[in-house]
């Protein structure tokens, strides 16, 4: 075989060797290291890209988390809001309920105080003019007949009527 | 018809001496450099220029590279594997397009030549030597005496193990250097048949070389395979003693 004659041994070994180092010098010094750096960029980026978006993930579910719990928060105290509304308008309702009862009540109890009192007075007023116009009938009878029985139990009767009506 | 090895065969085409030795430059020295330059070429025209988001160039060294660190740190292991990418890397691309360069009619395939296998693989082993002993010192020669050998197989242990040791140079440079050859030798020999029979039935032949290419361009990513993930095996052993 060709490939076994020495003649061309040291020339290929010498070659490939000089090949070899200086094909492994070019890649070790201007090919390989951008090339790698480059993986290695693109690795760090992929895997930035992807705790980023496991965080923001996170972040997203943490935040609907929160506006769930915000909007439940929100429905209880509009309920409460309403709830309370409720109640107050009703203790306003029976509270005006009450006063109107009672101003009525205060108004009826000092009307009927005002009518006893003007009673009163009338059965005093009436008392009083007929035991004037008494005294003065009687002044009259005595000056005309002062033995007269019959004229004397007249007087009597006349007061008692009166008074009799006074009573009623 | 000529010798199916003819192909095979290499003329001095510029004498040339240094220190007394013949380092004249032949058809197989020319096609060492033009597989050196492409391949530096593919490279710096992806490195000049780096981009994060990749071009297709870019993508295929990128991919390579990935490839070969990822095998540097499988087999040689996490804390070192990343120093030998370079030395990995070049014998990869070295050997591809050494080989693609001669599926090209009319050019030469340096790797059939088993100097050139030899070389490579004695550089590699040597590699892996210096590497155990810079790494584990004297203790690096345990490698000869595997762990729990009993006390009295020692002696025949060692020799084996320096054997198969020794071998695996050997089986580096022959396995390259025979798959090329082989692989061009039936290419030559089909072409050949196929150019000298008549149309009528020199189709056939001519119908297995367009074949047996394929499978050359494929076996010549195969065996630049095959050499480098036995290098980082190698320089693996080296490093972890077995």
């Amino acid at each position: 075989m060709p490939q076994f004659d020495t003649h061309f041994l040291t020339s290929l070994v010498f070659w490939s060797i000089v090949s070899f180092a200086i094909l492994l010098f070019l890649l070790y010094k201007f090919a390989l290291p951008p090339i790698l750096q480059t993986l290695e960029a693109r690795e760090r980026r992929i895997r930035e890209d992807l705790d980023k978006a496991e965080r923001l993930r996170q972040e997203a579910e943490r935040h609907l988390a929160e506006a769930e719990a915000r909007l439940k928060q929100a429905h209880a105290s509009a309920e409460e809001i309403v709830r309370l509304a409720h109640e107050r308008g009703e203790r306003t309702a029976m509270e005006h309920q009450r006063h109107i009862l009672e101003q009525t009540e205060k108004m009826l109890a000092e009307a009927r105080e005002g009518i006893e009192r003007a009673r009163k007075r009338a059965v005093q007023e009436i008392r009083a003019q007929a035991v004037e116009i008494s005294l003065l009938a009687a002044e009259k009878l005595l000056e005309r007949n002062l033995r007269d029985e019959e004229n004397l139990r007249l007087v009597r009767e006349t007061i008692d009527a009166v008074v009799e009506r006074e009573k009623q | 018809m000529e010798s199916p090895l003819h192909e095979f065969e290499l003329h001095t085409i510029w004498s040339l001496q240094l220190f007394g030795l013949d380092i004249s430059i032949n058809k197989a020295v020319i096609l060492m450099w033009l597989a050196v330059g492409g391949v530096f070429f593919l490279f710096y025209a992806v490195a000049r220029s780096p981009r994060l988001f990749p071009g297709k160039f870019q993508v295929l060294v990128e991919g390579a590279v990935e490839f070969l660190r990822k095998m540097a740190r499988e087999n040689i292991g996490e804390r070192y594997g990343d120093r030998f990418v370079p030395f990995l890397a070049t014998l990869f691309f070295f050997i591809l397009f050494m080989n693609l360069l001669g599926l090209i009619p009319g050019s030469y395939t340096v790797t059939s030549q088993i100097f050139v296998t030899a070389t490579l693989a004695l550089m590699t082993w040597g590699l892996s030597l210096v590497v155990g002993f810079a790494v584990h010192g004297l203790r690096f020669l345990k490698i000869f005496s595997p762990a729990g050998t009993p006390w009295w197989l020692t002696p025949f242990m060692i020799p084996i193990e320096v054997i198969s040791h020794s071998a695996r140079p050997l089986s580096l440079a022959l396995r390259l250097f025979a798959n090329m050859t082989a692989g061009h030798t039936i290419l030559a020999v089909l072409f050949g048949l196929a150019l000298s029979l008549q149309l009528a039935l020199g189709w056939l032949p001519f119908g297995f070389t367009v074949a047996i290419y394929g499978l050359e361009f494929f076996v010549a990513f195969i065996q630049a395979y095959i050499f480098t993930i036995l290098a980082s095996v190698y320089i693996g052993d080296a490093v972890h003693l077995h």
